[in-house]
Protein backbone atom coordinates (compact mmCIF):
# COMPACT_ATOMS: atom_id res chain seq x y z
CA UNK A 1 0.00 0.00 0.00
CA UNK A 2 1.56 3.51 -1.18
CA UNK A 3 1.07 6.25 1.45
CA UNK A 4 0.21 9.89 0.33
CA UNK A 5 0.43 13.40 1.69
CA UNK A 6 1.59 12.02 5.10
CA UNK A 7 2.83 14.96 7.57
CA UNK A 8 3.39 13.20 11.02
CA UNK A 9 6.10 14.26 13.69
CA UNK A 10 6.43 11.52 16.88
CA UNK A 11 7.94 13.28 19.59
CA UNK A 12 10.62 11.77 21.50
CA UNK A 13 9.86 9.92 24.78
CA UNK A 14 5.91 9.33 23.66
CA UNK A 15 4.03 6.52 22.56
CA UNK A 16 1.98 6.92 19.17
CA UNK A 17 -0.54 4.28 17.75
CA UNK A 18 -0.62 4.13 14.47
CA UNK A 19 -4.07 2.17 13.48
CA UNK A 20 -6.46 1.95 10.82
CA UNK A 21 -8.29 -0.96 8.56
CA UNK A 22 -6.11 -3.66 6.92
CA UNK A 23 -4.36 -2.39 3.93
CA UNK A 24 -4.41 0.97 5.04
CA UNK A 25 -0.47 1.34 5.10
CA UNK A 26 0.07 0.81 8.35
CA UNK A 27 2.98 -1.83 7.89
CA UNK A 28 3.92 0.38 4.42
CA UNK A 29 4.82 2.97 7.44
CA UNK A 30 6.83 1.16 9.74
CA UNK A 31 8.80 -0.38 6.63
CA UNK A 32 9.70 3.50 6.10
CA UNK A 33 10.70 4.31 9.21
CA UNK A 34 13.11 1.31 9.27
CA UNK A 35 14.52 2.49 5.67
CA UNK A 36 13.35 -0.68 3.77
CA UNK A 37 10.99 1.54 1.65
CA UNK A 38 12.35 4.46 -0.46
CA UNK A 39 10.36 7.37 0.01
CA UNK A 40 9.35 8.50 -4.18
CA UNK A 41 8.57 11.88 -3.02
CA UNK A 42 9.26 14.25 0.31
CA UNK A 43 11.39 13.78 3.15
CA UNK A 44 11.61 11.01 6.26
CA UNK A 45 13.49 11.76 9.36
CA UNK A 46 14.18 9.42 12.21
CA UNK A 47 15.69 10.44 15.04
CA UNK A 48 17.29 13.33 13.48
CA UNK A 49 18.88 11.29 10.54
CA UNK A 50 17.08 11.47 6.79
CA UNK A 51 16.25 7.71 5.70
CA UNK A 52 16.42 5.68 4.51
CA UNK A 53 20.34 7.03 3.68
CA UNK A 54 21.26 6.34 6.89
CA UNK A 55 19.12 3.93 7.58
CA UNK A 56 22.57 1.96 9.16
CA UNK A 57 23.10 4.68 11.54
CA UNK A 58 19.63 4.66 12.83
CA UNK A 59 18.74 0.82 13.08
CA UNK A 60 21.35 0.16 15.81
CA UNK A 61 19.50 2.84 17.89
CA UNK A 62 15.80 1.12 16.71
CA UNK A 63 14.09 -1.99 18.57
CA UNK A 64 11.35 -3.80 15.91
CA UNK A 65 8.88 -6.19 16.44
CA UNK A 66 7.10 -7.69 13.71
CA UNK A 67 4.13 -8.33 12.76
CA UNK A 68 3.32 -12.46 13.09
CA UNK A 69 7.25 -13.78 14.53
CA UNK A 70 5.24 -16.63 16.94
CA UNK A 71 7.77 -19.38 16.45
CA UNK A 72 6.31 -23.17 16.71
CA UNK A 73 7.67 -26.14 18.54
CA UNK A 74 10.41 -27.30 16.07
CA UNK A 75 12.23 -23.55 17.18
CA UNK A 76 15.14 -24.37 19.45
CA UNK A 77 16.98 -21.44 20.29
CA UNK A 78 16.71 -20.91 23.55
CA UNK A 79 15.22 -17.78 25.09
CA UNK A 80 18.63 -16.70 26.40
CA UNK A 81 20.35 -16.80 22.14
CA UNK A 82 17.33 -15.02 20.79
CA UNK A 83 17.71 -11.90 23.57
CA UNK A 84 20.82 -11.65 23.03
CA UNK A 85 20.82 -11.99 19.55
CA UNK A 86 19.28 -8.35 19.94
CA UNK A 87 23.08 -7.41 20.74
CA UNK A 88 24.74 -8.81 17.57
CA UNK A 89 25.00 -5.62 15.42
CA UNK A 90 26.97 -4.21 17.95
CA UNK A 91 29.64 -7.31 18.55
CA UNK A 92 32.86 -7.33 16.92
CA UNK A 93 33.97 -10.79 15.53
CA UNK A 94 34.86 -13.55 17.82
CA UNK A 95 33.05 -11.04 20.52
CA UNK A 96 30.97 -13.30 23.14
CA UNK A 97 28.40 -11.59 25.45
CA UNK A 98 30.03 -10.19 28.19
CA UNK A 99 28.97 -10.36 32.15
CA UNK A 100 27.61 -7.23 32.17
CA UNK A 101 25.31 -7.85 29.59
CA UNK A 102 24.45 -11.42 30.73
CA UNK A 103 23.49 -9.27 34.05
CA UNK A 104 21.30 -7.15 32.29
CA UNK A 105 19.62 -10.24 30.41
CA UNK A 106 18.87 -11.66 34.18
CA UNK A 107 17.70 -8.06 34.89
CA UNK A 108 15.32 -7.51 31.84
CA UNK A 109 13.78 -10.96 31.92
CA UNK A 110 13.38 -10.63 35.66
CA UNK A 111 11.43 -7.01 35.15
CA UNK A 112 9.22 -9.05 32.25
CA UNK A 113 8.66 -11.91 34.45
CA UNK A 114 10.06 -14.21 32.03
CA UNK A 115 13.52 -14.96 34.14
CA UNK A 116 12.97 -18.88 35.23
CA UNK A 117 12.23 -19.39 31.11
CA UNK A 118 15.65 -18.27 30.04
CA UNK A 119 17.06 -22.13 29.24
CA UNK A 120 13.72 -23.00 27.30
CA UNK A 121 13.62 -23.45 23.32
CA UNK A 122 11.98 -20.64 22.87
CA UNK A 123 8.90 -23.14 20.19
CA UNK A 124 7.40 -23.98 23.25
CA UNK A 125 6.73 -21.01 24.97
CA UNK A 126 3.44 -19.42 24.67
CA UNK A 127 2.35 -16.68 22.28
CA UNK A 128 2.09 -13.97 25.65
CA UNK A 129 5.72 -15.28 26.97
CA UNK A 130 7.08 -15.14 23.24
CA UNK A 131 5.88 -12.15 22.79
CA UNK A 132 7.53 -10.76 26.13
CA UNK A 133 11.48 -12.53 25.24
CA UNK A 134 11.06 -10.25 22.21
CA UNK A 135 10.54 -7.25 24.30
CA UNK A 136 13.48 -8.46 26.36
CA UNK A 137 15.54 -8.51 22.77
CA UNK A 138 13.56 -4.86 21.75
CA UNK A 139 15.15 -3.60 25.71
CA UNK A 140 18.36 -5.55 26.13
CA UNK A 141 19.16 -2.74 22.77
CA UNK A 142 18.49 0.56 24.88
CA UNK A 143 16.95 1.46 21.93
CA UNK A 144 15.89 5.00 21.50
CA UNK A 145 12.87 3.75 19.18
CA UNK A 146 10.97 1.17 18.96
CA UNK A 147 9.03 -0.11 16.82
CA UNK A 148 5.90 -2.96 17.66
CA UNK A 149 3.75 -3.92 14.66
CA UNK A 150 0.44 -5.72 15.48
CA UNK A 151 2.12 -7.26 18.81
CA UNK A 152 -1.60 -7.79 19.84
CA UNK A 153 -2.36 -10.05 17.42
CA UNK A 154 -1.47 -13.62 18.78
CA UNK A 155 -2.18 -12.75 22.76
CA UNK A 156 -4.46 -13.50 25.14
CA UNK A 157 -6.82 -10.33 26.52
CA UNK A 158 -5.18 -10.75 30.43
CA UNK A 159 -1.15 -11.07 28.23
CA UNK A 160 -2.40 -8.03 26.61
CA UNK A 161 -3.24 -5.77 29.45
CA UNK A 162 -0.18 -6.89 31.13
CA UNK A 163 1.82 -5.72 27.81
CA UNK A 164 0.06 -2.59 27.56
CA UNK A 165 1.18 -2.10 31.32
CA UNK A 166 4.57 -3.17 30.40
CA UNK A 167 5.35 -0.47 27.40
CA UNK A 168 3.85 2.26 29.58
CA UNK A 169 6.62 1.34 32.25
CA UNK A 170 9.43 1.26 29.09
CA UNK A 171 8.66 4.53 28.07
CA UNK A 172 8.91 6.02 31.38
CA UNK A 173 11.85 3.85 32.68
CA UNK A 174 14.05 3.96 29.29
CA UNK A 175 13.25 7.24 27.65
CA UNK A 176 11.89 5.39 25.18
CA UNK A 177 9.95 6.61 21.81
CA UNK A 178 7.37 3.63 21.10
CA UNK A 179 5.50 3.53 18.03
CA UNK A 180 2.67 0.82 17.73
CA UNK A 181 0.88 -0.14 14.90
CA UNK A 182 -2.18 -2.09 15.75
CA UNK A 183 -6.06 -1.86 14.93
CA UNK A 184 -6.76 -3.64 18.85
CA UNK A 185 -7.43 -0.26 19.89
CA UNK A 186 -9.43 -0.63 22.96
CA UNK A 187 -6.35 -1.85 25.52
CA UNK A 188 -3.97 0.48 24.55
CA UNK A 189 -5.43 3.85 23.94
CA UNK A 190 -5.03 4.49 27.68
CA UNK A 191 -1.13 4.51 27.87
CA UNK A 192 -1.06 6.81 24.19
CA UNK A 193 0.16 9.94 23.84
CA UNK A 194 -1.06 10.35 19.94
CA UNK A 195 -2.73 8.66 17.82
CA UNK A 196 -2.40 8.76 13.58
CA UNK A 197 -5.63 6.64 11.81
CA UNK A 198 -4.44 5.58 8.50
CA UNK A 199 -7.04 5.15 5.75
CA UNK A 200 -6.30 3.79 1.98
CA UNK A 201 -2.26 5.34 2.34
CA UNK A 202 -3.79 8.72 3.85
CA UNK A 203 -4.03 10.08 7.44
CA UNK A 204 -7.10 10.85 7.97
CA UNK A 205 -6.87 11.28 11.84
CA UNK A 206 -4.20 12.59 14.22
CA UNK A 207 -5.30 13.51 17.66
CA UNK A 208 -3.35 14.09 20.95
CA UNK A 209 -4.53 12.46 23.96
CA UNK A 210 -3.36 14.81 26.89
CA UNK B 1 51.16 -46.24 -3.90
CA UNK B 2 50.06 -47.51 -7.59
CA UNK B 3 47.95 -44.25 -9.34
CA UNK B 4 44.90 -46.25 -9.05
CA UNK B 5 44.84 -46.16 -5.55
CA UNK B 6 46.00 -42.73 -5.45
CA UNK B 7 43.04 -41.64 -7.23
CA UNK B 8 40.71 -43.47 -4.93
CA UNK B 9 42.35 -41.84 -2.16
CA UNK B 10 42.12 -38.26 -4.12
CA UNK B 11 38.35 -39.25 -5.17
CA UNK B 12 37.62 -40.59 -1.52
CA UNK B 13 38.97 -37.13 0.66
CA UNK B 14 37.79 -35.07 -2.39
CA UNK B 15 33.79 -36.38 -1.62
CA UNK B 16 34.34 -35.90 1.65
CA UNK B 17 34.97 -32.11 1.76
CA UNK B 18 32.69 -31.52 -1.33
CA UNK B 19 29.79 -33.41 0.52
CA UNK B 20 30.48 -31.57 3.89
CA UNK B 21 30.91 -28.44 2.38
CA UNK B 22 27.79 -28.48 0.24
CA UNK B 23 25.75 -30.45 3.26
CA UNK B 24 26.63 -27.31 5.58
CA UNK B 25 26.61 -24.49 2.74
CA UNK B 26 22.65 -25.70 1.84
CA UNK B 27 21.52 -25.92 5.53
CA UNK B 28 22.87 -21.94 5.46
CA UNK B 29 21.46 -20.85 2.17
CA UNK B 30 17.81 -22.53 3.00
CA UNK B 31 17.45 -20.92 6.66
CA UNK B 32 18.50 -17.80 4.51
CA UNK B 33 16.25 -18.33 1.83
CA UNK B 34 18.92 -18.19 -0.64
CA UNK B 35 18.56 -22.01 -2.34
CA UNK B 36 16.92 -20.96 -5.35
CA UNK B 37 20.39 -19.10 -6.05
CA UNK B 38 22.47 -22.38 -5.37
CA UNK B 39 20.07 -23.89 -7.77
CA UNK B 40 21.25 -20.83 -10.64
CA UNK B 41 24.93 -21.34 -9.20
CA UNK B 42 25.45 -24.86 -10.22
CA UNK B 43 23.60 -23.64 -13.97
CA UNK B 44 25.22 -20.75 -14.54
CA UNK B 45 28.63 -22.71 -13.56
CA UNK B 46 27.53 -25.19 -15.95
CA UNK B 47 27.95 -22.38 -18.50
CA UNK B 48 31.14 -21.17 -17.74
CA UNK B 49 32.66 -24.48 -17.71
CA UNK B 50 31.04 -25.41 -21.05
CA UNK B 51 32.28 -21.79 -22.53
CA UNK B 52 35.60 -23.06 -21.30
CA UNK B 53 35.84 -25.53 -23.77
CA UNK B 54 35.57 -23.22 -26.41
CA UNK B 55 38.05 -20.63 -25.02
CA UNK B 56 40.13 -23.11 -24.12
CA UNK B 57 40.63 -21.51 -20.81
CA UNK B 58 40.58 -23.12 -16.88
CA UNK B 59 37.22 -24.76 -16.02
CA UNK B 60 36.64 -23.71 -12.56
CA UNK B 61 37.77 -20.25 -13.17
CA UNK B 62 35.38 -19.93 -15.94
CA UNK B 63 32.95 -21.83 -13.78
CA UNK B 64 33.16 -19.32 -11.12
CA UNK B 65 33.32 -15.96 -12.97
CA UNK B 66 30.08 -16.92 -14.40
CA UNK B 67 28.28 -17.75 -11.36
CA UNK B 68 29.46 -14.89 -9.55
CA UNK B 69 28.46 -12.50 -12.29
CA UNK B 70 25.29 -14.27 -12.91
CA UNK B 71 24.57 -14.28 -8.88
CA UNK B 72 25.80 -10.10 -9.02
CA UNK B 73 23.30 -9.45 -12.00
CA UNK B 74 20.33 -11.13 -9.91
CA UNK B 75 20.82 -9.23 -7.06
CA UNK B 76 21.32 -5.95 -9.14
CA UNK B 77 17.63 -6.67 -10.88
CA UNK B 78 16.06 -7.73 -7.33
CA UNK B 79 17.39 -4.05 -5.85
CA UNK B 80 17.00 -1.76 -9.29
CA UNK B 81 13.69 -2.68 -10.51
CA UNK B 82 12.34 -4.54 -7.29
CA UNK B 83 11.93 -8.20 -8.95
CA UNK B 84 11.36 -11.44 -6.82
CA UNK B 85 14.48 -12.97 -6.27
CA UNK B 86 13.54 -16.37 -7.07
CA UNK B 87 11.81 -15.33 -10.33
CA UNK B 88 14.50 -13.61 -11.69
CA UNK B 89 16.75 -16.67 -10.69
CA UNK B 90 14.75 -18.90 -12.39
CA UNK B 91 14.56 -16.76 -15.89
CA UNK B 92 18.59 -16.85 -15.66
CA UNK B 93 18.67 -20.84 -14.92
CA UNK B 94 16.71 -20.87 -18.18
CA UNK B 95 19.38 -18.66 -19.61
CA UNK B 96 22.47 -19.78 -18.40
CA UNK B 97 21.44 -23.62 -18.83
CA UNK B 98 21.14 -23.21 -23.10
CA UNK B 99 24.12 -21.32 -22.81
CA UNK B 100 25.88 -24.12 -21.14
CA UNK B 101 24.09 -26.45 -23.85
CA UNK B 102 24.90 -24.26 -26.91
CA UNK B 103 28.59 -23.66 -25.66
CA UNK B 104 28.68 -27.59 -25.72
CA UNK B 105 27.22 -27.74 -29.09
CA UNK B 106 29.54 -25.17 -30.36
CA UNK B 107 32.55 -26.90 -29.19
CA UNK B 108 35.57 -27.57 -31.32
CA UNK B 109 35.63 -31.30 -32.15
CA UNK B 110 33.00 -34.23 -31.79
CA UNK B 111 34.93 -36.41 -29.92
CA UNK B 112 36.70 -33.33 -27.40
CA UNK B 113 32.76 -32.21 -27.19
CA UNK B 114 30.61 -35.72 -25.88
CA UNK B 115 33.68 -36.49 -23.52
CA UNK B 116 34.05 -32.54 -21.95
CA UNK B 117 30.27 -32.62 -22.32
CA UNK B 118 29.62 -35.67 -19.99
CA UNK B 119 32.46 -34.93 -17.57
CA UNK B 120 31.10 -31.52 -16.71
CA UNK B 121 27.16 -32.45 -16.92
CA UNK B 122 27.62 -36.32 -15.27
CA UNK B 123 30.97 -35.77 -13.65
CA UNK B 124 33.78 -38.03 -13.75
CA UNK B 125 36.47 -40.26 -10.67
CA UNK B 126 39.35 -38.55 -12.46
CA UNK B 127 38.13 -34.53 -11.47
CA UNK B 128 39.66 -34.98 -8.25
CA UNK B 129 43.27 -33.50 -8.07
CA UNK B 130 45.73 -32.46 -4.85
CA UNK B 131 45.35 -29.08 -5.68
CA UNK B 132 41.42 -29.12 -5.40
CA UNK B 133 41.52 -31.11 -2.07
CA UNK B 134 43.84 -28.26 -0.77
CA UNK B 135 41.40 -25.27 -2.27
CA UNK B 136 38.58 -27.24 -0.54
CA UNK B 137 40.16 -27.59 2.94
CA UNK B 138 40.92 -24.00 2.76
CA UNK B 139 37.27 -22.96 2.01
CA UNK B 140 36.26 -25.43 4.33
CA UNK B 141 38.54 -23.99 6.81
CA UNK B 142 37.75 -20.53 6.03
CA UNK B 143 33.94 -21.19 6.57
CA UNK B 144 34.24 -22.99 10.03
CA UNK B 145 36.15 -19.75 11.28
CA UNK B 146 33.50 -17.08 9.77
CA UNK B 147 30.65 -19.00 11.51
CA UNK B 148 32.90 -19.39 14.43
CA UNK B 149 33.79 -15.21 13.95
CA UNK B 150 30.07 -14.34 13.21
CA UNK B 151 28.33 -16.80 15.75
CA UNK B 152 25.43 -14.28 17.01
CA UNK B 153 25.34 -12.23 13.61
CA UNK B 154 23.96 -15.39 11.42
CA UNK B 155 22.10 -16.43 14.35
CA UNK B 156 19.88 -13.53 14.59
CA UNK B 157 19.36 -14.34 10.42
CA UNK B 158 18.66 -17.75 10.81
CA UNK B 159 16.03 -16.55 13.64
CA UNK B 160 14.59 -13.93 11.21
CA UNK B 161 16.19 -11.88 8.61
CA UNK B 162 14.17 -8.76 8.65
CA UNK B 163 14.21 -8.57 12.11
CA UNK B 164 18.16 -9.08 11.97
CA UNK B 165 18.43 -6.19 9.03
CA UNK B 166 15.95 -4.07 11.65
CA UNK B 167 18.94 -4.27 14.10
CA UNK B 168 21.22 -3.24 11.93
CA UNK B 169 23.07 -6.52 11.36
CA UNK B 170 24.84 -6.87 7.78
CA UNK B 171 22.47 -9.29 6.59
CA UNK B 172 23.81 -8.79 2.78
CA UNK B 173 26.94 -9.06 3.78
CA UNK B 174 26.56 -12.26 5.20
CA UNK B 175 24.65 -13.44 2.60
CA UNK B 176 26.87 -12.29 -0.04
CA UNK B 177 29.81 -14.40 2.36
CA UNK B 178 27.54 -17.53 1.96
CA UNK B 179 26.83 -17.07 -1.80
CA UNK B 180 30.10 -16.39 -2.47
CA UNK B 181 31.77 -19.41 -0.52
CA UNK B 182 29.13 -21.53 -2.05
CA UNK B 183 30.12 -20.34 -5.65
CA UNK B 184 33.97 -21.13 -4.96
CA UNK B 185 32.61 -24.77 -3.56
CA UNK B 186 30.26 -25.38 -7.11
CA UNK B 187 32.95 -24.15 -9.27
CA UNK B 188 35.81 -26.60 -7.62
CA UNK B 189 33.17 -29.75 -7.72
CA UNK B 190 31.70 -29.48 -11.00
CA UNK B 191 33.79 -32.07 -12.44
CA UNK B 192 33.21 -34.76 -9.50
CA UNK B 193 29.59 -34.60 -9.39
CA UNK B 194 28.93 -33.02 -12.60
CA UNK B 195 26.83 -29.42 -12.68
CA UNK B 196 23.15 -31.17 -12.70
CA UNK B 197 24.00 -32.97 -9.82
CA UNK B 198 25.86 -30.81 -7.45
CA UNK B 199 22.93 -29.30 -6.11
CA UNK B 200 21.58 -33.01 -4.89
CA UNK B 201 24.53 -32.55 -2.31
CA UNK B 202 23.47 -29.31 -1.59
CA UNK B 203 19.64 -29.95 -1.12
CA UNK B 204 18.82 -33.49 -0.38
CA UNK B 205 21.67 -32.54 2.72
CA UNK B 206 19.99 -29.83 4.13
CA UNK B 207 16.66 -31.04 3.96
CA UNK B 208 18.20 -34.32 5.56
CA UNK B 209 19.38 -32.39 8.13
CA UNK B 210 16.05 -30.40 9.02
CA UNK B 211 14.46 -33.80 9.46
CA UNK B 212 16.87 -35.12 12.05
CA UNK B 213 17.10 -31.82 14.29
CA UNK B 214 16.96 -28.09 14.40
CA UNK B 215 19.74 -28.05 16.58
CA UNK B 216 23.67 -28.04 15.22
CA UNK B 217 21.71 -28.76 11.74
CA UNK B 218 24.63 -27.44 9.83
CA UNK B 219 27.42 -29.89 11.25
CA UNK B 220 24.85 -32.87 10.97
CA UNK B 221 24.21 -31.20 7.15
CA UNK B 222 27.91 -31.37 6.92
CA UNK B 223 28.04 -35.43 7.77
CA UNK B 224 24.80 -35.96 5.81
CA UNK B 225 26.51 -34.70 2.36
CA UNK B 226 29.99 -36.37 3.81
CA UNK B 227 28.33 -39.14 4.09
CA UNK B 228 26.67 -39.41 0.27
CA UNK B 229 30.02 -38.15 -0.97
CA UNK B 230 32.01 -40.85 0.42
CA UNK B 231 29.28 -43.65 -0.03
CA UNK B 232 28.76 -42.62 -3.33
CA UNK B 233 32.59 -42.96 -4.68
CA UNK B 234 32.80 -46.05 -2.83
CA UNK B 235 29.96 -47.38 -4.41
CA UNK B 236 30.66 -45.86 -7.81
CA UNK B 237 34.26 -47.77 -7.70
CA UNK B 238 32.87 -50.74 -6.52
CA UNK B 239 30.25 -50.99 -9.50
CA UNK B 240 31.76 -49.38 -11.80
CA UNK B 241 28.87 -46.87 -12.16
CA UNK B 242 29.09 -43.11 -13.13
CA UNK B 243 30.33 -41.23 -9.98
CA UNK B 244 27.77 -38.02 -10.36
CA UNK B 245 24.45 -39.96 -10.16
CA UNK B 246 25.80 -42.54 -8.02
CA UNK B 247 26.56 -39.41 -5.13
CA UNK B 248 23.35 -38.17 -5.90
CA UNK B 249 21.54 -40.79 -5.78
CA UNK B 250 22.96 -42.00 -2.34
CA UNK B 251 22.36 -38.45 -1.14
CA UNK B 252 18.87 -39.24 -2.56
CA UNK B 253 18.38 -42.93 -0.46
CA UNK B 254 19.99 -41.30 2.79
CA UNK B 255 16.99 -38.20 2.81
CA UNK B 256 14.81 -41.05 2.41
CA UNK B 257 16.07 -42.69 5.41
CA UNK B 258 15.85 -40.00 6.84
CA UNK B 259 12.44 -38.99 6.02
CA UNK B 260 10.84 -42.29 7.02
CA UNK B 261 12.81 -41.77 10.58
CA UNK B 262 11.35 -38.57 10.88
CA UNK B 263 7.64 -40.23 10.30
CA UNK B 264 8.47 -43.52 12.34
CA UNK B 265 9.07 -40.54 15.05
CA UNK B 266 6.22 -38.22 15.15
CA UNK B 267 4.02 -41.22 15.07
CA UNK B 268 5.53 -42.97 17.95
CA UNK B 269 5.84 -39.23 19.78
CA UNK B 270 2.20 -38.90 18.60
CA UNK B 271 1.09 -42.29 20.39
CA UNK B 272 3.22 -41.14 23.80
CA UNK B 273 0.68 -37.92 23.57
CA UNK B 274 -2.25 -40.23 23.38
CA UNK B 275 -1.21 -42.25 26.20
CA UNK B 276 -0.57 -39.45 28.36
CA UNK B 277 -3.82 -37.79 27.94
CA UNK B 278 -5.53 -40.61 28.54
CA UNK B 279 -3.03 -41.23 31.80
CA UNK B 280 -4.23 -37.98 32.89
CA UNK B 281 -8.12 -38.65 31.60
CA UNK B 282 -8.25 -42.00 34.08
Amino acid sequence: MALRNINVNIPLNSISLITGPNGSGKTTFLELVLGFLKPLTGKLYVLGYEMPRNASKVRLHVSYLPQNFMRDERETYSVKEVILMGLASYYAPFQKPSKEELRMVKEVTKRLGISDLLDYPMGILSGGQQQRVMLARALIRKPKLILLDEPFSSIDRDSRKEIVELLSRIRDEYKATIVIVTHILSDVISIADQIIELRDGEVVRSKWIS
Amino acid sequence: MDFIALIIIETMIGAVLAGSLCGSLGVYLDRMNLLTLGFVIAHAALAGAALSIILRVNTELLAFVTSLITVSFIEFICARFNVKRDLIAMSLFALTSSLGMFAIYFAPTTTLTAQTASLILWGSILAMTIGKIILLALIMIVLVIYITAFKTQINAILFDRKLAEAEGVKVTLHATIFILITTLTVSLILRLTGSFLVFSLIYNSAMAASQISRKRQALIGGAMGALSGITGVIISFRLDTPIGATIALTSSIILFITLAIAVIRDIRNKKKMLKLREGRNM
